[in-house]
């Protein structure tokens, strides 16, 4: 919300405010405001009228653009430049592949042979433990345990949408107690846009286990599953969720660490992807909805009775 | 396109794909288009300037970081092609080129004014563009049109994110008044023409 609006600040009426109104247009307004806004415009026909042209200005600003297929053109360039790369370069990947198969080669051989005649040899240090074990294994509580929680495994480039999250939650014939989505860490993550989150949690209510406890993040609230699945299926536009970490050290110990991720349409995709991590002390609402997403494409998992 | 099958793309391209390059291209070659169109207004360029940028960015796919979004990268290339173009010629906007190249987003059957109506509405907004400045005109583009964050665009055009709410709000402003202005135009036109 900008800056120069203030939480439940009120407004004269037939006074519209065009810090409310650009809030409202780029889309960072909250609920309140664009409540606010609203019933302002209910009372100032001139400042409706003026919306509702820029809405329609919009509009056509995304309207759709006949665009010719320039793909033949470009290959052809790229043909008549003699391919894509330089000869050196094409050598240089040839020669990498080569590299990369003799040292898988030399890998898996030198493992067959030290497991075959030093057994003893093979025998590693402590294992890390992946992140979904390390999940699996923290305590549960068994008095409190009511209804499913859906537990989805997905890798940083295969995430599940928030329709998969509902859909696979309610595929349990019950409202999920828990969704829980565990992701391998990776090393890019901590770099560029791919955030470093490992486990996200959208809980019913307040925290009950010791992997699940969010964080009250500033005034914002803690979405819960009931107001996840109030989300239109296929439409959900941007949802932010707590995510904790929980990483496994070359021991047996484990550390945990508090992000936080707000999920919505990266541009131009189709499906929800996280899209930046906040600081701690930033303050997060569920923001309207707007978008269409597709239907899902890369769902993997699926509900599974809490025990 | 999801990034891991985009990045698949990319090393496919990078080792001589012709199948991966062309799969590149028809995903980023519309919204690539429909920018670049928006900015200069005239068509021939923008076709001349889409097409040199995927030939760039395809000869120099090894430069590429995977950290960083590929379509960011490409809009780059494209935009410093698009200003070399432009200081060689300095091209006028011509809305009516841009109208007519307009796709036809309307449900059959929709009675003809209306559709006249939708089609001038495109024609209004083109003009209505041609009156912002070169970087309100682009940021209102890359947000309305692409829908690209403010901290993107911010990243995209190095500018403070202040900075580019201010030109996506004065520009905004400044295209509603004058697309009612052109639409409302027309619209008289339109009906006078109907009624005569």
């Amino acid at each position: 919300m900008t800056e120069r609006l203030s939480q439940g600040e009120q407004f004269d009426p037939g006074r519209v405010p065009d810090e409310l109104i650009d809030a409202v247009l780029d889309g960072s307004a909250d609920i309140e405001h664009s409540r606010t806004l609203f019933k302002q415009l209910s009372q100032s026909p001139d400042a409706a009228r003026e919306v509702a042209s820029t809405q329609r200005a919009i509009e056509a600003l995304r309207s759709p653009v006949r665009t010719p297929d320039l793909s033949g053109r470009v290959l052809g360039e790229l043909a008549r430049r003699h391919g894509f790369t330089t000869p050196a370069m094409r050598r240089q990947v040839w020669m990498r592949r080569v590299a990369a198969a003799a040292a898988l080669v030399v890998v898996v051989g030198g493992a067959f042979a030290v497991q075959r005649f030093v057994p003893e040899a093979a025998t590693l240090l402590p294992q890390a433990t992946p992140v979904s074990d390390v999940v699996a294994a923290v305590p549960e509580p068994t008095t409190q345990i009511a209804g499913f929680k859906a537990r989805i495994t997905c890798g940083l480039d295969d995430l599940p949408t928030l329709s998969t999250l509902a859909r696979t939650c309610t595929g349990a014939q019950q409202a999920c107690d828990e969704v829980v989505v565990a992701c391998d860490a990776d090393s890019r993550a901590s770099d560029g846009d791919e955030p470093a989150f490992t486990m996200v949690v959208l809980q019913r209510t307040a925290p009950r286990r010791p992997v699940a406890q969010p964080v009250a993040m500033g005034q914002g609230m803690t979405p819960t599953t009931e107001q996840f699945l109030a989300l239109p299926h296929g439409k959900a536009d941007l949802a932010w969720a707590h995510a904790k970490s929980m990483r496994p050290t070359t021991g047996q110990d484990t550390y945990a660490q508090d992000t936080y991720a707000m999920w919505g349409p990266a541009s131009g995709a189709s499906r929800v992807e996280p899209m930046m991590l906040v600081s701690p002390t930033a303050t997060f609402d569920w923001i309207g909805l707007s978008g269409e997403l597709a239907q899902p494409t890369n769902a993997r998992g699926g509900a599974t009775p809490y025990r | 396109m999801t990034k891991g099958e985009e990045l698949r793309l990319i090393e496919l391209a990078q080792a001589g794909d012709h199948d991966a390059a062309s799969a590149l291209i028809r995903a980023h070659q519309k919204s690539l288009f429909a920018y670049l169109l928006r900015l200069s207004g005239n068509p021939e360029l923008s076709e001349d300037v889409v097409q040199d940028a995927f030939v760039r960015v395809l000869t120099n796919l090894h430069r590429f970081d995977p950290r960083f979004r590929f379509s960011t990268w490409l809009f780059t290339i494209a935009k410093r092609l698009y200003v070399n173009a432009c200081q060689k010629m300095k091209p006028v906007y011509d809305t009516d080129v841009v109208g007519g190249r307009q796709g036809n987003g309307v449900e059959p059957g929709l009675p003809t004014l209306l559709r006249e109506r939708t089609n001038n509405a495109r024609d209004a907004i083109g003009r209505a563009l041609q009156q912002l400045s070169s970087e309100q005109r682009e940021i209102v583009v890359l947000f309305h049109q692409q829908e690209w964050p403010i901290t993107r665009i911010a990243e995209f055009m190095d500018m403070p994110e202040g900075t580019v709410k201010s030109h996506l709000h004065r520009g905004r402003r400044k295209m509603r008044k004058y697309f009612e202005l052109h639409e409302s135009a027309d619209w008289a036109n339109e009906f006078a023409g109907v009624v005569a």
